[in-house]
């Protein structure tokens, strides 16, 4: 806050004037004795004073300051605020994305490799079991380990014709039933 | 004076800025506009890798999609040799791991190749080795072995793949560009440490899985009664096949010599080649079949009719032909069943040379039949034009003329079904995942076609069955089941002297089984077999007889005749035996009890072919017919079939008028639903007509 200083005119004895933009130095005017008042008007006026002293006053508006702005401006800048941050929230996305899609990536490329490993597995299992029912595998471990024959021709006995839902679930476990 | 300072050195900072500026957006618009091309290729070499991996063969299964072929995954190394820093130490521990000359792997990493294969498909040992390596610059890549988990199991039919997984042979050459599938790249970005991400797998296409007609059961039983054959007659090659005559369907297609394809690099050509559907051989006896059956789809003779057989020679054109066995007169069904070849050259005769060339080519020789596998032959048929006037009994007896097995099966299966030649194939469907696809190319199942009546193949069976019965096949006869063949033996041209060999044969047997409702058709041909007696008779017979035996109740198919008393104690009699057999005997049963001499065979056809016509030993013998078939000879379409409904029975009539034959016999047990073969001739009725 600017603080001017004024002496007053000879209507208040030259002192500052405490107006409503005005500081003055003397608080309070009434305060300095009329006596030395007095005797300094006295001197003011019977003889040249050896110094003027000017008391300037600059106006200062010390209130607060309101700017006046045009709506449409006002509204245009918020959009371009507005804008601006969701471009650069976007980019800031994009680029958070890219980086964790690599990331990601990167752990795909991890699963990929447990997939394979699980895949390879399953298909060496796969083919271990293939292996293992190798025809001429269980016959040899039939006739060599186990001691088994082959059924002669009166061992083995047809089923009674069945009809019905007996022989559709035949057909269906044995699929290729002869006719 | 101070500001003007402020100004000017502002000027000079804004000038400064804009210039940089301007240099950079020049740079960068330089580079995105001129140079764009440029440095995007740059940057995929240097970030991307585009690696072309050996795609995933689709899997081979048998019917009942059990697999026969398979791939698995491997793991192979390579090396971007650019990228080995310490190449002697790298070279040094590579060959430690991996088990190969460090020349070697020195030679491919200075090959100044940006990618080189250290060692492809490695064992699992290996795999974890070289990855415990942690060599830089050396890497592990997937693709794919290929295994036969069956080993020698229908490998002829499967083939073989080569390195790069490419099919050479068999299903695997055929079908190689279904199975293989595409082009399979893995493209991946690497970053700063190479290490890999962002993989691509847009471009991977796993081949096409193929089921196949084949039976893995019935592949083992046709190989292992081949095998069994070959051992005892130490033939250096042999064929079995057996089909599934109401569609064509091979079932087992089984060659001596076998080869293990998962090892077939090794293996001599020879060993791999699928004498099934390339080996060209005079069919024998076996073609007298097409003889017989072009006269009588001409109506031109009859199953009863009497033909004099000269006393076992004929001259045809200046040539003395002489038969096996001095034959007098035999009726049609007895030329067949004794297999007489002047018998079958006078029916020839009366048949003409035209019309019999033309049967011939209707039941598919001389021409290939059109099978789903690679490297069938045609045979070998004269044209008719290049016919000598010897030429038609040569033919009439299965001679000058080549055939394969196929051709050959492919022909009595037609006999079997009725009359109808079907296309033989073995892929069966065609699936990528779940999804089964549409045929196409060779696997395409075209529509049958007819060569015979089926009043012509009805009569065919029933001499055919009589071939088993009393004929020259009777060794082959099944215990529990009608069967019809023909057996064969052809001499094979003597290089040497260019005359046909007396020592050299190809054997063969062609039959089916039952006789009503044939299910499968079963060819045995044993080239060349040592010892004597060698003909079709005693030595593809009886192995005709052990495959159906096996394959007839694994197929759940119903016994249509009684077991017999001899062969029931000749069962018995065996099981003992083998109960006391080595264990290195791997044939299901010992044989031994029955005669495999000719000689032998000739005591007991008086028991056995008068087996079916003895009620009362039939009876003791039943094992569960509840009907006794009637004798419908001389009956009328109309009573025959209600005496079938009034039984129970199923009857399939053929021809017309009058009943005067039937299959099974008179007196017959069988169950109720049994199909009861009546066969109907309108000559009774006309006697006159009869020749």
């Amino acid at each position: 806050m600017a603080t001017a200083y004024q002496w007053g005119g000879a209507g208040n004895g030259g002192f500052p004037i405490a107006g409503q933009d005005r500081i003055s130095l003397v608080r309070n005017p009434q305060s300095v004795p009329r006596a030395v008042r007095q005797s300094l008007a006295t001197a003011h006026r019977g003889r040249k004073p050896a110094m003027v002293e000017f008391c300037t006053v600059k106006k200062i508006d010390n209130s607060r300051l309101v700017r006046h702005v045009e709506p449409v401006k006002l509204r245009n800048l918020y959009r371009t605020v507005a804008l601006g941050g969701i471009i650069a929230a976007f980019c800031m996305l994009y680029i958070y994305q890219h980086f964790h899609c690599i990331d990601l990536s990167f752990q795909l490329e991890d699963l990929k490799g447990k997939q394979e490993q699980a895949q390879a597995l399953n298909s060496e299992l796969k083919l271990e079991i293939a292996t293992l029912r190798d025809p001429h595998r269980i016959d040899v471990i039939a006739r060599h380990q186990l001691g088994l024959t082959q059924p002669t021709a009166n061992q083995v006995h047809e089923y009674a014709n069945l009809d019905g839902a007996e022989v559709a679930a035949v057909q269906y476990v044995r699929p290729y039933r002869a006719p | 004076m101070e500001q003007e300072k402020v100004h000017a050195r502002l000027l000079v900072l804004a000038g400064v800025a804009l210039f940089w500026m301007t240099a950079i957006f020049g740079r960068v618009a330089y580079l995105q506009l001129f140079c764009h091309s440029e440095y995007l290729a740059r940057a995929g070499r240097q970030q991307r890798r585009t690696i072309e991996i050996t795609p995933r063969r689709g899997a081979i299964y048998d019917r009942n999609m059990h697999p026969l072929a398979m791939s698995v995954p491997v793991q192979s190394a390579f090396a971007v040799p650019s990228e080995v820093k310490d190449r002697p130490l790298a070279v040094r521990l590579l060959s430690g791991v991996l088990g190969m000359p460090a020349e070697e792997i020195r030679e491919k990493l200075d090959s100044g190749s940006t990618f080189v294969w250290i060692k492809r498909k490695l064992p699992p040992a290996m795999t974890e080795a070289t990855t415990s390596l942690n060599l830089k610059g050396i890497y592990l890549l997937g693709e794919n072995q290929r295994y036969y988990p069956k080993r020698e199991l229908g490998s002829h039919v499967l083939g073989f793949v080569d390195v790069d997984e490419k099919g050479l042979g068999g299903i695997e050459h055929e079908y190689d560009y279904l199975i293989r599938g595409t082009g399979e790249k893995i493209v991946v970005m690497a970053d700063a440490k190479q290490r890999w991400f962002d993989g691509s797998e847009a471009q991977r296409d796993r081949g096409v899985d193929v089921v196949l007609t084949l039976d893995e059961k019935i592949q083992y039983i046709a190989e292992r009664e081949l095998a069994a054959a070959i051992e005892k007659t130490h033939a250096p090659a042999g064929t079995v096949i057996v089909q599934d005559p109401n569609s064509g369907a091979i079932l087992a297609m089984a060659n001596w010599p076998k080869f293990n394809p998962n090892a077939a690099v090794d293996v001599p050509t020879e060993m791999r080649k699928n004498r099934a559907i390339s080996d060209i051989y005079e069919p024998g006896s076996t073609f007298k079949l097409v003889t017989l059956a072009a006269a009588f789809d001409q109506n031109l003779i009859r199953a009863e009719e009497v033909f004099n057989c000269e006393n076992g020679a004929v001259t045809v054109a200046g040539h003395l032909i002489h038969d096996h066995k001095k034959y007098g007169m035999l009726t049609v069904a007895d030329i067949l069943a004794n297999s007489s070849d002047v018998g079958a050259i006078k029916i020839a005769l009366r048949l003409g040379s035209p019309k019999f060339y033309d049967y011939i080519r209707a039941f598919g020789f001389g021409s290939p039949t059109g099978i789903d596998l690679p490297g069938e032959s045609r045979g070998l048929l004269r044209r008719l034009e290049h016919w000598g006037s010897y030429s038609i009994a040569s033919v009439s007896m299965g001679q000058e003329v080549g055939v394969t097995p196929l051709q050959m099966i492919t022909a009595v299966s037609a006999v079997a079904n009725g009359g109808l030649l079907y296309k033989p194939h073995v892929v069966q469907e065609m699936r990528r995942g779940n999804h089964a696809l549409p045929l196409e190319g060779p696997s395409v199942i075209a529509e049958p076609k007819r060569v015979i009546r089926p009043e012509t193949a009805a009569t065919l069976r029933r001499l055919m069955e009589g071939v088993i019965l009393h004929g020259t096949g009777k060794i082959a006869r099944l215990d529990g089941w009608t069967a019809g063949g023909k057996t064969g033996t052809a001499q094979k041209i003597d290089p040497a002297t260019g005359r046909y060999s007396r020592t050299n044969v190809i054997a063969s047997f062609s039959g089916f089984a039952p006789i009503n409702n044939p299910v499968v058709t079963i060819l045995v041909s044993i080239d060349s077999p040592a010892g004597y007696p060698h003909d079709g008779a005693t030595v593809a017979a009886p192995v005709f007889k052990r495959i159906a035996e096996q394959v007839l109740p694994y197929l759940d198919v119903s016994r249509d005749v009684p077991l017999s008393p001899q062969l029931m104690q000749a069962a018995y009699r065996t099981k003992n035996e083998t109960d006391d057999a080595s264990l290195d005997d791997l044939s299901p049963i010992d044989f031994s009890a029955q005669p495999d001499a000719p000689e032998e065979a000739a005591k007991s056809e008086q028991t056995i072919t008068n087996l079916p016509k003895s009620p009362e030993v039939l009876m003791a013998a039943d094992e569960g017919g509840d009907v006794v078939v009637p004798d419908f000879t001389g009956k009328t379409m109309r009573e025959v079939t209600e005496g079938c409904m009034r039984l129970g029975l199923d009857p399939v009539l053929v021809g017309s008028r009058v009943a005067v034959q039937q299959t099974p016999g008179a007196g017959a047990k069988v169950r109720r639903g049994t199909k009861v073969t009546v066969e109907f001739d309108d000559t009774l009725a006309r006697p006159g007509k009869s020749r």
